[in-house]
């Protein structure tokens, strides 16, 4: 009981951030064009025959947003399509609520896992490395489907640590793993690649947990507009944003010693190794003299949930075994310090704007 | 052996976090302008100049307000920057505040026209025509490559140009026109002292620079 309800004040919490953010920022032509295009334009059979002129085709996200938008009687006006910048204090909100949701349900999804799973310390720990990374922020409450591809992501990768760190492998552990693979195909295009990978490493339960969903994924996939891209100057950043250096450091360092960690270790490598395969591809596919979009960070924000809990679980194992050694509990405590002060210089700054 | 790595360990850690402290310190007041600064959009900024009122214009001009208090509490030496406020205190009609701003303003740079241009505005719209005249002739008789090097040299002018996305901003044509402006301006004083009543359907609007 305790622990559902110290998840559900973190959650209001979460949400009225949210919505702070939400009410100091102006809607982006981005938030604009699919609230109008993909949302409010389009019949619910639109959306779900994949006819969204986005290179995102996320049913899921554009159908829920859909009806949110009816039972709340929202509908943007035709006028603010396509402007940079939109001011109006009830849209701003309106059109984020549901994003906000998501975003907030991820962090408060963590927190419960590692509430339940470990200590209030971990639970904290968690909050805090999602709070300390600036791109949580950024995205926080953006009318797009990034919340809740990061909710989703947290499911899938709390998921895979149950399976290979607690080897839970009960019948509600598949059923929620499926279900999670399904809806992720549904969200984004890259969830395709989340779904494959996270199959591959287990090995079980093909059909129905990867290779349907995967299919329905890819038919949105392949039915979603086509656009070129070009890699910005500073490429290291689309990877570091998601996941910063000493965050890596810490989770190698951890892995060392740690031994049930491979398979997340791969796990967390694949992620990593498709995100660079991505940035390589687009690279080496660009035609000089076409400008195209500049391939942002948000594309791989996949891997900030992954990398936080992944990073959580292998600190936690760490201080649980050795917690006689009072110099390595003193060295993990200070490195986790260190993790925490630099994400939250970098937040502190992103905030002076965003608030 | 292990024992004296962990403790190496330890002390590295413990440098790196009081050496991270330390550097994210000192670099805190560029990158929070940096980071303010390519956020900033200052169309909006420009049509309030002209008195036209835009959706998002209440929000960029708090957002430039926040910016340049960032820049007096980190570069308090750029007197520019007490221009803006100036003109941010006219738009949101607080004259008096206006006044002290540009009057700490003009302690950096005695010579900067739309210091003194802002200045009349604000006294003709009290109608004080006769302070009004003699700031907007010391606005008309400034020096314009004093001007254009106060300009040039401002990393707030520098960013208000840059942050006009679809706007080409010409400063030197501003300068150009200002002159004429203030001389407008003059003519509407002496027109009001006459009367006692600025002309109809006149009125003067301060500039951002």
């Amino acid at each position: 009981m305790r622990n559902i309800v110290l998840t559900a004040l973190l959650f209001i919490v979460c949400s009225c951030i949210g919505v702070t953010l939400a009410r100091h920022n102006p809607i982006e032509n981005d938030e604009s064009y699919s609230q109008h295009e993909s949302i409010q334009h389009l019949s619910y059979l639109d959306i779900l025959k994949g006819q969204v002129n986005e290179g995102n085709n996320c049913p899921l996200f554009y159908s829920a947003q859909k009806l949110f938008g009816q039972l709340a009687h929202f509908q943007l006006r035709t006028a603010w399509v396509m402007e940079q910048y939109v001011c109006e204090d009830n849209a701003q909100i309106m059109m984020r609520l549901l994003p906000i949701l998501f975003m907030s349900a991820g962090i408060s999804l963590c927190f419960y896992y590692f509430l339940t799973r470990y200590t209030i310390v971990a639970a904290v720990i968690a909050a805090a490395l999602f709070l300390t990374t600036p791109i949580t922020w950024l995205y926080w409450a953006q009318d797009r489907p990034y919340g809740l591809w990061i909710l989703l992501t947290c499911a899938q990768t709390i998921l895979l640590c149950e399976y290979f760190i607690f080897t839970n492998k009960s019948p509600f552990f598949w059923r929620s793993l499926t279900l999670t693979h399904w809806l992720l195909c549904l969200c984004s295009g890259f969830g395709l690649i989340q779904t494959l990978l996270a199959i591959v490493l287990i090995r079980k339960r093909w059909l129905s947990a990867c290779v349907l969903p995967v299919m329905f994924g890819l038919f949105y996939a392949l039915n979603a507009p086509k656009y070129h891209f070009r890699i910005p100057a500073d490429w290291p950043a689309l990877i570091l944003t998601n996941i910063s250096v000493e965050r890596l450091a810490l989770i190698a360092a951890c892995a060392c010693f740690f031994k049930r960690s491979l398979p997340l270790l791969i796990w967390l490598c694949a992620l990593l190794g498709f995100g660079l395969l991505l940035i390589a591809a687009i690279y080496y596919q660009h035609t000089p003299g076409i400008q195209g979009f500049e391939l942002s960070a948000r594309y791989l924000l996949f891997l900030l949930p992954s990398s936080i809990i992944i990073l959580n679980i292998f600190w936690q194992e760490m201080m649980r075994r050795y917690d006689k050694d009072l110099w390595v509990n003193l060295a993990l405590i200070q490195a986790l310090i260190l993790v925490l002060l630099l994400g939250g210089w970098r937040t502190v700054i992103v905030l002076h704007r965003l608030l | 052996m292990k024992k004296i790595l962990l403790i190496t360990l330890n002390v590295t850690l413990l440098a790196m976090i009081l050496g991270g402290i330390y550097d994210r310190a000192r670099h805190f007041p560029i990158d929070t302008l940096n980071e303010g600064s390519n956020f900033l959009q200052s169309q909006d900024l420009f049509a309030l100049e002209n008195g036209n009122a835009t959706p998002c214009s209440t929000f960029w001009l708090e957002q430039w307000r926040k910016y340049v208090m960032d820049i007096t509490r980190y570069a308090p030496q750029l007197n520019d920057s007490y221009s803006f406020l100036g003109f941010y205190n006219i738009i949101n009609d607080h004259p008096q505040e206006a006044i002290a701003a540009y009057e700490r303003a003009k302690t950096g740079n005695t010579t900067y026209w739309a210091n003194d241009y802002n200045l009349g505005v604000i006294y003709f719209r009290q109608k004080e025509y006769l302070k009004a005249i003699a700031y907007f002739e010391k606005a008309a008789t400034s020096q314009m490559p004093l001007n254009a090097y106060a300009m040039t040299s401002s990393k707030l002018y520098a960013d208000l140009i840059r942050q006009a996305k679809g706007m080409n901003i010409d400063y030197r044509q501003r300068l150009q026109n200002g002159n004429d402006l203030c001389l407008l301006a003059i003519k509407a004083c002496a027109y009001a002292l006459q009367r006692q009543d600025p002309p109809p359907e006149f009125s003067l609007s301060p500039v951002l620079f």
